[in-house]
């Protein structure tokens, strides 16, 4: 079920209405009432693929109980690896399968040997990387003694399963969602209008911008070998603003529908254009995966957190992290120069800076100096998106080699997609500007708290109207949010 | 109603615990308030979105039933789909037959429920009705999606709509189209009269304005090749069809004689290449419709094939010389019809 789509308009507040009508009972029927929610919600996109989160949630439920039972550090040890083996087996049989066997195939044709290797026909179940996740951070903390398992297994598979972040997130972590599901929730207007504030804006950033944005960026990126430099900067830079609308704005409906609940997710996006280096803009961007990356493979890599690593395992974990990441995106080798882009930019910040800056997290105090960083971060970022929607490493290079030859540029015949694509440019502006203006909160609409309801009911009026005026055509389907392929 | 209603609602409400009441009442008359601003402005968007699709080529329907109720007899009224609204010549057809052309038809997507229920209401006696369906409606296809279009700016026709229940099922399955267009109908409004916004070619096209006195479309038409398909194939035909379709032509037929009208058939014109291709399956269709149909066909569907040169952009749009050498054959096929007279020589 997208978060677009009329089902989920339908869905959405019959689910809200059965569950507080249920605040009398015991909490473990709310909670069984949210997985069985949860469950439905899935099973509207593809019932069949259901099985794969049970197993995963029972694997991870009995492994997390086990592994705190256990005596001997291997059987703990143990436990943890056949969570990690049934976890990331699924999720590599599942999505990165046909990319090992045609990799492989690749590789033996480079080395004169010409052998047919047959791929299989696997659908990559939705949402599979983030609860997989989701799940195994549980585990990995339960091994690390940082929380207790639960012995609840109506509030574990609510957990795992929480219909607004199970399909594209937050990762949320079981220290913080884990312990709500053993609240009673209660209602809580505040946190109702919040999440509906969010939930507005988040619409508005995927269906009038995202989905607006996308047609200019498809049209760049077909047949991206015709088009001249400054054509691909600007379908660079109109991807960069679709790819955040799209996935922030699902970030921020999956925030607000879960407050409407009770639940308060971890923020995902925090204006990560405004970044003053790539470390910041990381700190910014999918919070919920950086942290995830940060905490079980970038400390471990560096030799543990109580463990100082040399500058050269810093940057080979750096390195590692990045392209990881790069290939949890997707599996292709694009995905993966991205990631590895990442890291390059990564490292000048923090091989040559001498001590740690201590900055406000908000910029806006620096002046010009902190406007040419923000710049310069922005452009870096933009340049590394070009690996991220290309179809493929070979049409990714020739992109990247055509957007960074001047000769490029005098191309005049796609003047008209200039025109065309920059008639975006004041959507995308007023994206940005209402970011930077508002960059101290966690959604731009919480900054019309003080407003009076008048003002304030008309500017959700207008966010509300501008939304359904750019709702797709009646024979067009919603269109999907670009994480659901992670 | 409304005290049961409220009962329920508190009902729900007081599942709660008391704590939770006070917040719950206080989100849910909130939600109530911006959700009947809402409503409100939905119903100014679909106001003003009425009142911009008054100009547009279902405008036209306002026009047409005017003169519907107040053109002189002896009437032809002509019904049928876009194929006779962009393929009559009226002059032509007046000319010939002495009769006074109503040219009734906008798109065969009303279907043929709705066109023909249109004119039940004004027919008069000695009222030549003239039905011509096109070859998909002829065959079972009485889909009648383009209704909301209509209403939307003629909204007075909603009376000629004979199942109120299927319209409303339709209006909500297009909900979404509709909490679409309404916006934007405000919004090209709004930058239409700050100048800011030019009509596209198509607007300037399907418009009311487009239209006669008599209700023919009378911008210049020219043939496109590209647009035209030559060979165009119709769907086949099935044992069960087009049972509807008669039903409807024989109880209109009945609703006429009843008025002292009378309905005739004519077969909608063609390109010669059309027809050659699929002429077994209209032959087979034109012997099933002399058994069952209890209407005259006034001439045979040959004689509606015409040069492929004469039609503009749909297989069934005709040029303005198209318009008007079909229009020669239909009235030529009515004067025989009656006899070899013209009605304004006296029948």
């Amino acid at each position: 079920m997208l978060f677009n789509s009329f089902s989920f308009a339908v869905f959405l507040p019959l689910a809200l209405a059965l569950y507080w009508s249920m605040q009398k009972a015991p909490l473990k029927m709310q909670n069984v009432f949210l997985t069985a929610a949860s469950y439905l919600f899935y099973a509207w996109w593809d019932w069949r693929f259901l099985g794969l989160i049970v197993i995963s949630s029972s694997t991870d439920y009995f492994c997390g109980i086990f592994i705190h039972g256990s005596v001997t550090d291997r059987r703990r040890k143990g436990f943890l690896l056949l969570s990690l083996v049934i976890n990331l087996g699924l999720l590599s049989f599942f999505k990165y399968f046909n990319f090992f066997v045609d990799s492989f195939a690749h590789l033996l044709s480079e080395l004169g040997i010409n052998q047919s290797i047959h791929t299989l026909r696997i659908i990559l179940p939705i949402g599979i990387s983030f609860y997989t996740f989701q799940t195994l951070s549980y585990t990995i903390d339960v091994f690390r003694r940082k929380i207790e398992p639960t012995r609840d297994p109506a509030a574990f598979f609510a957990f795992v399963s929480f219909f607004p972040q199970l399909v594209a997130g937050p990762i949320e972590r079981a220290s913080n969602l884990l312990p709500q599901f053993f609240r009673r929730r209660s209602v809580d207007y505040n946190l109702a209008r919040e999440g509906c504030r969010q939930i507005l804006w988040g619409m508005w950033k995927k269906v009038a911008v995202a989905d607006f944005v996308a047609s200019a960026v498809n049209l760049i990126y077909t047949n991206p070998g015709n088009k001249d430099g400054l054509s691909l900067w600007i379908g660079s830079f109109l991807f960069g603003i679709q790819i955040y609308c799209d996935f922030s704005g699902y970030s921020d409906i999956a925030i607000g529908t879960a407050k409407l609940f009770g639940f308060k997710l971890m923020r995902n996006f925090a204006v990560p254009y405004f970044s003053r280096d790539i470390p910041e803009f990381w700190r910014r961007w999918h919070i919920s995966l950086t942290t995830w990356f940060r905490d079980y493979v970038f400390i471990p890599l560096c030799g543990g957190a109580d463990h100082k690593p040399g500058r050269i395992r810093r940057i080979l974990a750096v390195l590692g992290t990045f392209t990881l990441s790069g290939f949890w995106h997707g599996a292709a080798w694009h995905f993966v120069a991205w990631g590895f882009l990442h890291a390059l930019f990564y490292l000048p910040g923090m091989v040559f800076r001498r001590r740690k800056l201590e900055r406000a997290f908000h910029p806006g105090s620096g002046g010009i100096r902190e406007w040419i960083s923000i710049m310069a971060t922005f452009i870096a970022v933009t340049f590394a998106w070009i690996f991220f929607r290309s179809p493929t490493m070979s049409s990714a290079v020739s992109t990247a080699g055509r957007v960074l030859n001047p000769a490029m540029f005098i191309m005049t015949e796609n003047a008209w997609l200039h025109s065309h694509a920059l008639g975006f440019l004041p959507l995308c502006l007023m994206v940005l500007a209402a970011d930077w203006f508002t960059r101290k909160r966690e959604c731009p609409l919480f900054a019309l708290e003080n407003w009076k309801r008048p003002f304030r009911w008309a500017v959700y009026t207008l966010v509300l109207w501008s939304v359904f005026y750019h709702l797709p055509q009646p024979d067009v389907n919603p269109q999907e949010f670009i994480y659901f392929q992670f | 109603m409304e005290q049961r209603t409220r009962g329920l609602l508190t009902r729900r409400i007081e599942l709660l615990p008391d704590g939770d009441q006070r917040q719950m009442k206080r989100f849910l008359r909130a939600l109530m308030a911006f959700l009947i601003l809402q409503v409100l402005v939905f119903s100014a968007l679909t106001v003003i979105q009425t009142l911009r699709d008054s100009g547009n080529y279902w405008g036209a329907s306002i026009d047409k039933h005017r003169r519907l109720e107040e053109a002189p007899s002896p009437r032809m009224i002509l019904i049928g789909g876009s194929g006779v609204a962009l393929g009559i010549d009226s002059e032509v057809l007046k000319q010939i037959t002495g009769y006074n052309p109503i040219n009734m038809s906008l798109a065969a997507g009303l279907g043929p429920e709705f066109m023909l229920g249109e004119v039940v209401e004004d027919l008069r006696e000695g009222d030549l009705v003239v039905v011509v369906l096109s070859y998909e409606a002829l065959l079972g296809n009485t889909a009648n999606r383009c209704i909301l279009g209509l209403l939307h700016s003629n909204p007075g026709a909603i009376r000629y709509v004979s199942d109120p229940l299927k319209l409303s099922a339709m209006y909500f399955s297009h909900f979404g189209n509709q909490l679409r267009n309404a916006p934007r109908a405000a919004w090209e409004l709004l930058i239409g009269s700050l100048g800011l916004r030019t009509p596209t070619p198509g607007e300037l096209r399907w418009r009311r304005s487009s239209f006669n006195i008599y209700g023919d479309v009378i911008y210049e038409r020219v043939h496109s090749p590209d647009l035209v398909e030559q060979y165009y194939r119709f769907p086949e035909m099935s044992d069960e069809y087009p049972g509807n379709v008669i039903d409807l032509l024989n109880d209109f037929q009945s609703i006429c004689r009843s008025r002292g009208a009378t309905a005739v058939l004519s077969y909608a014109a063609i390109p010669d290449s059309t027809y050659s291709l699929n002429h077994i399956l209209i032959e087979r269709l034109h012997m099933k419709l002399e058994n069952e149909l209890r209407m005259d066909i006034i001439d045979l569907p040959a004689r509606m094939a015409l040069p492929y040169e004469f039609f503009s952009d749909t297989h069934y749009h005709l040029t303005r010389e198209g318009a008007a050498e079909r229009s020669r054959i239909l009235a030529k096929s009515i004067l025989v019809w009656h006899g070899g007279r013209s009605v304004s020589r006296g029948s």
